[in-house]
């Protein structure tokens, strides 16, 4: 559904993403994790075909964004880390309008569903300057998942929610990967992303640091660590933060010994 | 987004498709090659007409807002009502040709500044909502540009209608004045979309530098030009003008035109050239959404800088290291002073205006011509900038925007508080008359030296007082970052003049509460001295007080109002 190869991204002097491969099957969630400056955004907006890529090629769906652009997102939702609204247009408004964009047919049933899942129907009519940090993060989750794009591309979708509101998105993403979409989350929170996600991309200094399963990033780790490095689950393997720390620590020059 | 995003759709090889389950994706009509998604556009453009109605119905019910409007409304009816007037007097045209090559002058800088603006930064500049919206969207790159176009084209036309208000010749109609400036904000948009697309492909520094060398460049020949014909007619005329503004005349003369085959062949000139500069857009492929974002995230940072009067670009990323030594602690005003005077040196060129005015105002005090009467001249110029620093100089509330919150939470008394917020921005100002004032003094060796000396000591006071009446005004309406939470439209340029009117009201009671006793015991009892020294300390004593009130204005602000949930 998703499949990047080669994706790198120069901003003037600065490599922001560098080779990167990715793949994203239907069904899936990738968690992409990595520090602030990593390059997670940069990766997300090239997929989302905000930013073109520098080299590579990204397939959306079977489109492919340098080629046939439109198609590729009209299959896509993005979802950035601020959601920015429309603040004159009510609640309502601001869905007839993504109805249209995405030509989705008989729009009104599934608005009204997508209200009540994220309880806004009472702010329907309510103007978007009008809501609160957390109303504005749903709002624009609603209006990327109206068309049910068969790829989701979200960046700190759990922003500014409640605790409710957090088990609420976790569970709708769930739901939609479950039907079927490609879904990519990058997330700070590594407690949720854990939770959430079928499969890991750590991404340091703009390449991929560690990529796949739960277990078999552990597995890797495992077989990295110091003995005496960080904590570790109750079966004695490495928790996933203590893997995110590992896999984003800084790296001994090359061709010194590290530390004893 | 490549440069082969619409042209490459028909050219790509065929890829599976995978439709939405919603059914839209591939039952949604695709429209011609990069016109996709154009009725979403237009949807969108008529919900947020009829938001904006909405929004300025809603306001009306409010009083202050249409208070507001009101005032508003007498201003253009004043100008309207001055504009009947002068034609009824017999004002013909632009008269005596000079107010037309004003006209050239303001028009051709306007459209050198949107050249320099397009090629260094770029003009394709969408909100963030649609940024967020409609880049990720299925939507065409021309049906997106097309929208820009047309909400640049809307803007023109109010831009145009508010010239016609304010900046028509008195025997031309309102239509003719409208067309002719509409005609023009329209070839100003055309001329920004064609620049902003031959720039695009560069890097964002290389572009930045490219935009202000053609700005350096042009300012230097006109310049250039203006001196060879100041020195080849041996001395300035007003006609010598007439070739800077040459860029512009096509224009001008549409909006002077006084007959009909006059403003018809200026109407076709216009015409041709909105045409030329409209073949470019209309055969756009380029890269318009990194470059598009790129601007608008410029332009919105700046936008928040502006609103919290920071002029800074990025500001440095790292200091020196030094500390500026603490200020002894006065009740907790010290403190204050200390961290808007350490933030100083990190706002150099807030102040570049002021430093630009102090050296033009220098270089004029060494001309020959203003010598013979230096009083004159220095009181105009310190009186130009105690009127100037207080706009640019904000190192008080104004700046502190986001952070009423945070001071509110500090433990110190809102008279101490105010006190040492206010003390900075005045010591820069003053700071700025001490030395012009010096340079004055050494140029021009004036005579009256008790009253240079009443006017160095209550230099300071009349910064704070303006100040005060400043932040004043401030913490009454501060100014909100997000602008939907403001009034809409035409009622925040009403809500700017009133606030200015207020602000001159203001200013004028405090200095007649002070000239006036000061006087009285100066003049008719024949007593300057003492009348200076009692105006000196009505002076100090206002300031107090202003101070003071500027101390409660601050607590009864709501930061809460402002603040994210």
């Amino acid at each position: 559904m998703i499949e990047v190869s080669g994706l790198s991204k120069r901003f003037d002097e600065l490599l922001a993403v560098d080779g990167l491969d990715l793949a994203v099957a239907p069904g899936e969630i990738l968690g992409l994790v990595g520090v602030n400056g990593a390059g997670k955004t940069t990766c997300l907006r090239m997929l989302a075909g905000i930013l073109p890529a520098t080299t590579g090629s990204i397939l959306i769906a079977g489109h492919r964004m340098t080629a046939d652009a439109v198609a590729a997102r009209r299959s896509l939702a993005f979802v950035p880390d601020t959601p920015m609204l429309f603040e004159s247009l009510t609640v309502h408004e601001h869905l007839v309008f993504v109805a249209e964009l995405y030509g989705v047919a008989q729009p009104a049933p599934r608005m009204d569903a997508l209200l009540a899942e994220f309880e806004l129907t009472a702010k329907r009519h309510e103007l978007a300057s009008s809501l609160s940090r957390g109303m504005r993060q749903k709002l624009a989750l609603v209006c990327a998942f109206l068309h049910e794009p068969p790829v989701l591309l979200l960046d700190e979708p759990l922003t500014g929610l409640d605790p409710p509101g957090r088990r609420h998105t976790c569970e709708a993403i769930a739901r939609r990967a479950a039907a079927g979409s490609a879904v990519i989350v990058s997330s700070h929170q590594l407690e949720i992303v854990e939770r959430l996600s079928t499969r890991f991309l750590i991404l340091h200094q703009g390449r991929v640091r560690l990529s796949g399963t739960l277990e078999e990033i552990r597995a890797r780790v495992a077989g990295e660590r110091r003995p005496d490095a960080g904590p570790a689950t109750a079966d004695g393997l490495p928790s996933f933060e203590d893997i995110f720390m590992h896999a984003t620590a800084p790296q001994p020059p090359a061709g010194r010994a590290p530390d004893p | 987004m490549s440069a082969g995003e619409d042209a490459g759709r028909a050219a790509a090889p065929s890829h599976p498709t995978t439709p939405s389950r919603a059914g839209s994706s591939a039952d949604a009509p695709s429209g011609r090659r990069g016109w996709e998604g154009s009725r979403a556009l237009l949807l969108l453009m008529r919900l947020r007409s009829r938001a904006r109605l909405r929004g300025l119905i809603a306001s009306l019910r409010r009083p202050r807002r249409l208070v507001l409007l009101l005032l508003l409304a007498a201003m253009i009816a004043l100008v309207i009502a001055g504009q009947v007037a002068g034609g009824g007097a017999g004002h013909s045209g632009f008269e005596g040709q000079n107010a037309a090559r004003m006209l050239a002058l303001l028009l051709t800088f306007l459209m050198l500044t949107t050249a320099v603006g397009a090629l260094s930064q770029g003009v394709i500049v969408f909100d963030p909502a649609e940024a967020q919206f409609l880049f990720p969207a299925p939507v065409g790159t021309r049906a997106l540009l097309a929208s820009h176009v047309v909400v640049a084209l809307m803007r023109s036309l109010s831009g145009s209608l508010v010239f016609s208000i304010f900046l028509r010749p008195w025997d031309v109609s309102f239509l003719q004045a409208s067309s002719g400036y509409f005609l023009y904000f329209t070839t100003l948009v055309l001329l920004g979309l064609n620049l902003d697309m031959a720039s695009m492909h560069l890097p964002p520094a290389r572009r930045r530098h490219r935009g202000r060398l053609v700005g350096l460049v042009a300012l230097l020949a006109g310049t250039s030009l203006l001196a060879a014909d100041v020195l080849k007619a041996d001395g300035f005329r007003p006609e010598l003008l007439d070739r800077i503004g040459l860029p512009a005349h096509p224009w001008v003369a549409m909006l002077a035109a006084d007959t009909r085959e006059a403003y018809l062949s200026s109407l076709g000139w216009c015409l041709l050239i909105i045409v030329l500069l409209a073949l470019r857009p209309l055969s756009f492929h380029g890269n318009l959404r990194e470059s598009a974002g790129r601007t608008s995230e410029v332009v919105r940072r700046r936008l928040v800088r502006l609103s919290r009067g920071d002029l800074e670009r990025d500001g440095p990323r790292r200091t020196r290291g030094w500390l500026l030594p603490m200020l002894p602690r006065w009740g907790g005003a010290g403190v204050h002073a200390w961290r808007q005077l350490s933030s100083l040196s990190r706002r150099r060129k807030s102040f570049a205006l002021l430093v630009t005015l102090s050296v033009f105002s220098g270089v004029g005090v060494g001309l020959h011509s203003f010598r013979e009467m230096p009083e004159l001249m220095a009181g105009m110029m310190l009186g130009v900038l105690a009127l100037a620093g207080p706009l640019y100089v904000q190192c008080d509330f104004r700046s502190d925007f986001d952070s009423l919150a945070w001071l509110r939470s500090m433990p110190s008394p809102p008279t101490a508080l105010a006190a040492g917020q206010l003390l900075a921005s005045t010591l820069v100002i003053f700071g700025f008359q001490l030395v012009l004032g010096s340079w004055v003094f050494l140029v021009v060796e004036p005579k009256a030296l008790p009253l240079w000396g009443l006017v160095f000591a209550s230099l300071p006071l009349v910064d704070l007082l303006q100040l005060c009446v400043e932040n004043g005004v401030f913490l009454l309406y501060p100014h909100r970052l997000d602008a939907s939470r403001g009034p809409p439209g035409a009622l925040q340029l009403a809500r700017m003049y009133a606030l200015m009117l207020l602000k001159m009201l203001l200013l004028l009671a405090s200095v007649l509460l002070v000239a006036l006793p000061a006087w009285v015991v100066a003049v008719p009892l024949g007593q300057p001295v003492l009348g200076a020294c009692l105006g000196w300390l009505l002076l100090l004593s206002e300031c107090v007080l202003l101070v003071w009130v500027v101390g409660r204005l601050f607590v009864r602000v709501d930061p809460g109002r402002d603040l994210a949930d």
